[in-house]
């Protein structure tokens, strides 16, 4: 994905809200949770509420960076 | 002398708390800057304000409590907790926008602005008022377990509940008298002390239980099984308190004021992205050390007390530590909840006076007073069981949940409107209420949903069902698409953004 892509606003609104979806999906869809705890593994029972938050923590940064790309785009428009 | 350590150095912190408050004191110019403090704040007190509202001095006991005697489910607050950081991300643009265009200062004012209803504004402000006060009954009593362990044996639990509320009593002096700007303010000492402080210990016993023979290996195999399919809690258990612990969060009033006090929508969107690393070190890092230290003598005996337990590893100084800790979140959890619920009794209850005269400050000051001395009573009166109590006070978290399909369909969709947002706040708390009553864990028969997320679904279900059949009206609709015209994208001007306001930045 170049600059130019991010600047646009639907490509900022799709990504965004594609990242909310994997977010949703990570935490709250029962499948992954109940293939963690039935595995009897305890590193998988660990990660998958450990390796879950730091995906969402991720996802964050990356949609700060997706917003900032925006509001550099913005000034840039306003320069020019 | 223990006990002179204990309570010498609680007393320290809480005139250092004092001391920063007088320092920062300035009379309110008005409402708004007593209930939002003139959205003047940057992004780090708008981090640690976020974070001492959210993370209450019961993570230390009760959440912990929860890892050391149950095992990896202990950990759920911390998927929740990013969610709703994410959330935040997305709520701030047109939350601060309308916010400061038509000067919102509570949660139901906004709501009702969004809905143009004196209805959803009122019945929005009665579910955060009765759902609020049992927990600043339960936030006063929480320091029962800090002085008895500070008092190193030399106290009763009772006298040390009734010690603790006193001293949460005394505090509400200063919230009182500064409203909102000291409560931010306090946040960060408070902040500081509770998460900065705090993380430093957790990383240290981690290291402690880790070297002492207290691994993975000694805790027993049930500690990492998850509810699913054949448990008794339910298939559907785990995302029912995992959705209602996101949504929910940004249905409390206290919560949600946090965004109406930062001086932008970029300053929010920082702060979200401050929060986020520092709840994900300190929850998966305090959930750790519960979970190891549950091969520790004495926690299976009393899981809630994990955190004095482990930290008597480190003596006196350590144990004083850690209570410190604990009252410092619980002081910005405590202060936060009574500031934003008084305020909103005020204007959206009482709707006292206006903006710009004095009245209103004056009343929401009384307000808080009376919230304040209730909530000492309740306390006192329930010191020695509060088994009740605590019942109420997770049923509240299942009503006031129902706010969230209003509250969040009404930011990012236009057509819902006032009949649909009322019937559903009404249907959802009633259905919340009857369900969490007979079934306080989850329902069998919806497959391990709790009350509050099948709430949920029928509150939804009426406000869309409404949102269809009974379309607003075309002035109605003319005023929604201004109103969200105003934000048309994550970068655009909304109402109000750029105009100047007289608080000062801070």
């Amino acid at each position: 994905m170049t600059p130019t892509q991010l600047r646009s606003a639907r490509t900022r609104r799709r990504l965004l809200a594609a990242l909310l979806i994997v977010d949703g999906i990570v935490t709250l869809c029962p499948p992954l949770y109940w293939a963690a705890g039935s595995s009897g593994s305890r590193p998988l029972t660990l990660g998958y509420f450990i390796g879950g938050s730091l995906i969402v923590l991720l996802s964050l940064l990356v949609m700060s960076r997706i917003d900032s790309a925006g509001d550099r785009g913005s000034e840039t428009d306003v320069v020019s | 002398m223990t006990m002179f350590i204990g309570y010498g150095t609680i007393a320290l912190f809480f005139a250092t708390v004092i001391v920063v408050l007088e320092r920062s004191k300035r009379q309110s110019a008005n409402f708004t800057d007593y209930a939002v403090a003139g959205r003047a704040f940057g992004s780090w007190y708008q981090t640690m304000s976020f974070l001492n509202t959210w993370l209450p001095g019961t993570i230390f006991i009760s959440f912990a409590g929860l890892a050391a005697g149950t095992g990896v489910l202990g950990f759920y607050y911390l998927p929740y907790s990013l969610l709703a950081v994410v959330l935040m991300f997305f709520m701030a643009q047109r939350v601060h926008d309308w916010g400061r265009g038509f000067d919102l200062r509570t949660q139901a004012e906004f709501l009702g602005m969004r809905y143009h209803s004196r209805l959803v504004r009122i019945v929005a402000a009665l579910i955060g008022v009765v759902s609020s006060f049992p927990w600043m009954i339960l936030g006063m009593q929480s320091l029962g377990l800090v002085f008895s362990y500070l008092s190193f044996g030399r106290i009763s639990a009772v006298t040390a509940i009734i010690i603790g509320v006193v001293v949460l009593a005394a505090r509400q002096v200063w919230t009182v008298r500064m409203g909102m700007r000291g409560v931010v303010i306090s946040d960060m000492v408070q902040g500081i002390v509770a998460y900065g402080l705090g993380l430093c210990i957790i990383l240290g016993l981690l290291v402690w239980l880790l070297a002492n023979g207290h691994g993975l290996g000694q805790v027993p195999d049930a500690y990492f099984t998850i509810p699913g399919p054949g448990t008794v809690a339910g298939p559907l258990y785990l995302a029912s308190i995992v959705l209602t612990g996101a949504l929910g969060g940004w249905c409390w009033p206290d919560i949600f004021v946090r965004l109406f006090t930062a001086r932008s929508t970029r300053v929010i969107k920082s702060s979200a992205v401050q929060a986020a690393p520092i709840l994900f070190l300190f929850g998966s890092g305090l959930t750790l050390v519960a979970i190891l230290a549950s091969s520790v003598p004495g926690v299976a005996e009393a899981p809630d007390n994990v955190w004095f337990i482990t930290a008597g590893v480190g003596g006196v100084g350590l144990v004083t530590a850690a209570g410190v800790i604990v009252l410092a979140a619980t002081m910005g959890n405590v202060d936060a909840n009574i500031q934003a619920v008084g305020a909103q009794i005020t204007q959206d209850v009482l709707a006292v006076g206006d903006n710009n005269g004095n009245a209103r400050t004056h009343v929401a000051k009384l307000c808080t007073t009376v919230l304040t001395l209730l909530a000492a009573a309740g306390a006192m009166l329930t010191a020695g069981s509060a088994t009740g109590l605590v019942r109420l006070a997770l049923l509240s978290y299942q009503g006031i949940v129902q706010l969230a399909p209003t509250l969040l369909l009404g930011i990012f969709w236009k057509r819902g409107n006032a009949a649909g947002a009322a019937s559903a706040m009404l249907t959802g708390f009633a259905t919340a209420a009857a369900l969490e009553w007979n079934y306080p864990l989850s329902v069998p028969w919806l497959g391990g949903l709790t009350s509050g997320v099948a709430g949920l679904a029928a509150n939804t279900l009426v406000y869309l069902a409404l949102a269809y059949a009974k379309p607003n009206s075309g002035a109605e609709q003319a005023r929604l698409a201004a109103l969200f015209g105003g934000v048309t994208s994550m970068h655009g001007s909304g109402p109000g953004e750029g105009h100047s306001h007289p608080a000062t930045a801070v």
